[in-house]
């Protein structure tokens, strides 16, 4: 499947005029929209209208949207966003546990949502196959050489920091959790350890020459968990 | 008031009168013996009343039996007795419950001198008879004059026969209104030959003697004396309520010296009858010079002064040495006029010497009347000196005797070898055993120290006087040493064993301040109601030996809530919680050792104070193998002062803390009002305007104009957007629903978050950030600290001159990480620093869109946190700074970070 105007997106919201501003502003990059105002519906237009992207309020009348998640989980692997507010971070790391692939917190730019489909669609039609380097002409990554090379200049990881890059970039710019950081690097009995995390970006931030306060390529979401930015 | 100030009304009295004409009031049938007719009479005026319509119902009435008075109950309400099983035997016995429930306009209760059966409320019926009157139900009753407490004496002395069931003369007094039942003497006599008196047959022999014309003659009288009495206290009062001065003298008190032997009872009524004749208050002292006495003494002393309160005394325990002294202070503090005492004995001796009470009261005195109650003829003095004899004997043990007998022992042999050893007269060798016989004193009781003064009497008589080994003496020096020696040995162990009683008396009053002062200490901990109970149960158990329990109630409702005991599994029946109950209704003592239902093993005292009621507290005194003693009592209600003083306290300082609170919500309230119409409006006015203005307008209008309009809408729906996540947080904070949820974190990403967020906000100014590389992690809820940050840079942000500079640095010692905001505004001035963090505090210029809950957020958010935050000058004075603090309790377990 091509990325690219065409693609289908569901839009899951119980709130009239947020589902008009998306099919307007999402209509506006040509992406075919539809909508569905209950989980019911929602549930139901992913089985019959195989969408590229479900777009997922979390607050829906007729049920949890996490729900919604773990149903639609159980049968399809479409790219599913998250709509939230602000101060319900436990809510998106359950739903990025969950099976979510990304979340936009209410009230959201216009911009950034766009980017977030667009990348989405993007990480979806490349499939699942892991992408082995990063290099912008600052930073190289060889994951499989274990190489870092920051402008030019070989970096030494220690092994903690080279996991917790690899995962990140695993998953390049979609959120990772910091529970499944922890699990992923430390292993299930360290999942509550967050300190080690802290310590553990706040170094790799210095290796890369990251503004721990404005970084470029290990960005934190408050509460939730870190996000490698391409 | 002077003589010729207008005389206004008592106010009192008006009230007391008010009072005693809610509801019917009470009337008394009085009658000089029985069998005059007083049930018939009241039966006859009840039917007259009935007739008239009122509701009138019958409580008991006593027919025995009689024919006539059964025909006129006919056609009366009659409210069913109570039946009660006392030792087995069923009795019936008046139902004040049931009386109180119907709740008629009047009902009818015979015998009002009845004692009721145990098992039921009150002890007394003339008690049942006060409730049914506190709760405005009209009471008539009949009442025989030899049963009123003050005429019991004379009654006594006309008669020949004691009442046992007497009741209060005060309830004569309460009577609305008092009917005489008359009958002569001859066609009482006749009545009572024709069998119509009922006497009942074990009495019959003893009433034979009773019902004699004299007797009943000088009843009669006596009975139209006590209805005339208060005929005249009726005119007294009427002419007091209208406010014409009377013939009474000044408020000077009586007093009535007694320590319960003797005639005590006759001076009390005595001192009651001159008092009420004089219309002045009275007062009944004692004077406890802290010596050993009996259980009978004691037993004596309560029966008198529980006397003297019924009689409507004041009751007051001195403590001293002297008597006289006491008794003097007391009655020139207390304004009195006249001293009453009676007489317990001759003291020959002491007489000689001018050392009676009498006689000391009469040296002393100079300004009271002294009164002297002669005893009856015929009455036995309580011989006090035998008491205080057997008191003596009681508080030695066979210990104190043995001791007693090897000190002599001891001291006859140090004198043997003395005498022996180096050769000692006879005076000198006096002086070991005078030694002897004061150890005695002073380490037993007066009892053995007079026997080792005649034991050693006796052996020194025996065994060192010529000649020996014999009771004989034959040198006038040595007969005058060894009767000098035995003067001094008793006068030294009654001045050692007095010393020593005087020690222990102080001892005893020393442990009960100490227990005063320590429940005092433990009681000025408790800041709530609950820790008070608890502290109190305890306290109180430890100090009385006995289990306790408090149980309060509820300061706007008045009903008794909670229970707290201990030991804590101690439980209440039914029969202790009526008495709990009746405590709390009446504010009045009950339960065990009290008249009304004294069969509760529980002691029931209200805590009281200024006629707020705050709970009661129980005693199970039942538990004591003795009956406890008045000092106990008097420890009791000290006790139970101390509770309610400490509880009216909590209570005001939670209603105080109420009161603020419910302002301070109501400020707030107003202030929130203000702020949400002011604050929400105005974005969505910009919002609406804009909005219609490119629907309507968009023709019209340039591309600059559109854009300009479209970036209102924005930055209006951002606002409003940070308005309510402030309005949300505010509500968290307040509701208490907040919680910390903490987490480590590095203040990097914080500041970095915080700054994502207010990207829109900050980008006409420079922002610089200082944040060394080693700072240690936080252990924080890093959404709150974040939203913190968020408002104060703002803040920052709103008060920045153009193209201004906001610096945000941090540091961090062993226990704080320190982050400082700082601005280049306008300031604040340094009296309104503190006030920034208060809600809707503003500094005057809503113009900038501050909305006076930022950094009140700021504030409660960083408290939450354990940290402080403040608002400083800027640096060279210039601009504002917020200081952030916030704890490092907590390293960050290090380890294993790289395993």
């Amino acid at each position: 499947m091509t990325n690219g105007p065409g693609q289908r997106i569901l839009v899951v919201d119980d709130e009239t005029q947020i589902r008009r501003f998306l099919r307007i502003s999402l209509g506006s990059e040509g992406y075919e929209v539809l909508e569905a105002a209950t989980a019911r519906e929602g549930i139901e237009y992913t089985a019959t209208q195989t969408p590229d992207l479900v777009i997922l309020d979390l607050g829906l009348p007729d049920a949890d949207g996490r729900e919604v998640l773990a149903e639609i989980r159980g049968w399809s692997n479409v790219p599913i966003m998250i709509l939230s507010v602000r101060g319900a971070e436990a809510e998106k790391v359950a739903a990025l546990d969950g099976g979510a692939n990304d979340y936009v917190t209410k009230p959201f730019g216009v911009q950034e949502l766009l980017a977030r489909v667009r990348n989405l669609l993007r990480q979806s039609a490349a499939g699942d196959e892991a992408v082995a380097t990063f290099d912008d002409g600052h930073l190289q990554v060889d994951l499989v050489q274990r190489q870092v090379t920051v402008a030019g200049t070989a970096v030494r990881l220690t092994r903690k920091e080279f996991g917790v890059l690899r995962a990140l970039l695993a998953h390049r710019d979609r959120v990772v959790t910091q529970g499944a950081l922890l699990r992923e690097v430390w292993g299930p009995t360290h999942a509550e350890d967050t300190h080690y995390l802290r310590i553990i970006v706040g170094r790799l931030r210095r290796k890369l020459g990251d503004d721990p306060t404005d970084p470029r390529y290990v960005t934190t979401e408050p509460g939730v968990g870190y996000r490698f930015h391409t | 008031m002077t003589a010729d100030a207008p005389q206004r009304p008592d106010p009192e009295l008006l009230l007391a009168d008010l009072d005693s004409e809610r509801g019917g009031g009470l009337r008394i049938f009085l009658g000089a013996a029985p069998g005059v007719g007083k049930t018939y009479g009241m039966l006859l005026a009840a039917r007259e009343l009935r007739t008239q319509g009122r509701d009138v119902v019958v409580g008991i009435i006593e027919s025995h039996g009689r024919a006539e008075t059964e025909a006129l109950l006919e056609g009366f309400e009659v409210v069913p007795l109570r039946a009660l099983t006392y030792r087995e035997r069923p009795f019936e016995e008046f139902d004040l419950d049931a009386v109180l429930a119907r709740s008629p306009e009047f009902v009818l209760v015979d015998e009002l001198a009845h004692r009721n059966i145990p098992g039921t409320r009150h002890e007394r019926r003339y008690q049942d008879i006060q409730e049914l009157l506190e709760h405005g139900i009209g009471v008539w009753t009949t009442l025989n004059v030899q049963h009123l407490e003050s005429l019991n004496d004379t009654v006594a002395r006309i008669t020949g026969v004691h009442m046992r069931e007497t009741v209060p003369d005060s309830l004569l007094e309460k009577a609305r209104d008092i009917v005489v039942i008359d009958l002569t003497p001859g066609e009482l006599i006749e009545r009572l030959s024709a069998g119509k008196v009922y006497v009942p047959e074990q009495a019959r022999a003893a009433l034979d003697g009773f019902f004699s014309a004299s007797n009943l003659t000088a009843l009669r009288e006596l009975a139209f004396q006590a209805a005339a009495q208060r005929v005249d206290a009726d005119l007294q009062r009427t002419m007091r309520r209208h406010g014409k001065q009377g013939p009474w003298p000044a408020r000077e008190r009586i007093v009535v010296i007694t320590d319960g032997f003797g005639n005590a009872e006759q001076a009390v009524r005595a001192g009651r009858r001159l008092a009420q004749r004089r219309k002045v208050p009275w007062s009944v002292v004692t004077v406890d010079r802290g010596g050993a006495r009996t259980v009978a003494a004691e037993t004596r002393l309560a029966r008198v002064l529980a006397l003297a309160e019924r009689l409507g005394a004041e009751t007051v325990r001195l403590r001293g040495s002297g008597v006289a002294d006491e008794v003097l202070r007391y009655a020139r503090e207390r304004n009195a006029s006249s001293i009453v005492l009676g007489r317990t004995r001759r003291r020959r001796l002491a007489g000689l010497f001018g050392m009676t009470l009498s006689q000391q009261l009469l040296r002393r005195n100079t300004e009271f009347d002294i009164v002297f109650i002669g005893a009856d003829p015929g009455a036995r003095p309580t011989r006090r000196r035998r008491d205080r004899l057997r008191a003596a004997f009681e508080a030695a043990g066979f210990r104190d005797y043995a001791f007693a007998v090897a000190t002599v022992t001891a001291a006859g042999a140090v004198s043997a070898v003395l005498e022996h050893v180096l050769p000692l007269t006879l005076p000198n060798l006096s002086l070991v055993f005078l030694i002897g016989v004061l150890l005695v004193a002073a380490r037993t009781a007066l009892a053995p120290a007079i026997v080792s003064a005649g034991l050693s009497f006796l052996t020194f008589n025996f065994f060192f006087t010529d000649p020996r080994f014999s009771f004989s003496m034959a040198r006038t020096d040595e007969i005058a040493t060894v009767f000098f020696f035995l003067v001094v040995a008793l006068i030294g162990s009654h001045l050692a064993s007095r010393l020593r009683r005087q020690l222990a008396a102080l001892r005893a009053t020393n442990e009960q301040s100490q227990i005063l002062i320590d429940l005092g200490k433990r009681l000025a901990r408790a800041a709530d109601t609950d820790t008070i109970e608890q502290i109190t149960v305890r306290a109180i158990a430890e100090f009385m030996h006995v289990p306790a329990c408090i149980r309060v109630c509820d300061p706007d409702t008045g009903q008794l809530q909670g229970f707290s005991a201990y030991p804590g599994d101690i439980q209440l029946d039914e029969k202790d919680r009526a008495a709990a109950r009746w405590t709390h209704e009446r504010g009045q003592v009950s339960g065990c050792g009290t008249g009304t239902l004294a069969s509760s093993a529980w002691r029931f005292i209200p805590l009281v104070l200024d006629e707020a009621r705050h709970g009661i507290l129980g005693l199970r005194l039942g538990d004591l193998p003795v009956a406890p003693g008045a000092e106990q009592l008097l420890l009791t209600d000290a006790l139970a002062n101390q509770v309610t003083l400490t509880l009216a306290r909590s209570r005001l300082v939670a209603s105080l803390e109420h009161a603020r609170v419910a302002e301070e919500t109501e400020r707030l309230r107003a202030a929130l009002l203000s702020s949400v119409s002011h604050d929400l409006r105005t974005p969505l006015a910009s919002m609406i305007g804009a909005a219609e203005s490119l629907r309507d307008l968009r023709e019209r209008l340039s591309d600059d104009d559109r854009r300009e309009l479209l970036d209102t809408l924005l930055e209006e729906g951002h606002r409003l957007d940070r308005y309510i996540g402030n309005l949300l947080d505010m509500t968290r904070l307040g509701d208490g629903t907040l919680q910390v949820q903490r987490d480590w974190v590095a203040l990097e990403d914080i500041v970095g978050a915080a700054l994502r967020r207010t990207r829109e906000l900050t980008a006409n100014v420079t922002v610089q950030r200082a944040l060394p590389d080693d700072l240690p992690l936080l252990y924080v809820h890093p959404a709150l600290i974040e939203q913190v940050l968020v408002n104060v840079l703002e803040n920052a942000a709103r008060y920045s001159p153009p193209e201004g500079e906001i610096a945000i640095a941090a540091c961090a010692d062993a226990d704080w990480l320190t982050v400082s905001v700082t601005d280049q505004g306008p300031g604040i001035p340094a009296e309104k620093r503190a006030q920034v963090f208060d809600m809707f505090f503003t500094g005057g210029d809503r113009g900038r869109q501050g909305t006076g809950l930022g950094l009140a957020i700021c504030h409660g958010m960083v408290s939450a946190h354990g940290g402080t935050i403040e608002a400083r000058a800027g640096p060279d004075g210039r601009g504002t700074r917020i200081v952030i603090r916030l704890p490092l309790t907590r390293t960050p377990p290090d380890q294993a970070v790289e395993e």
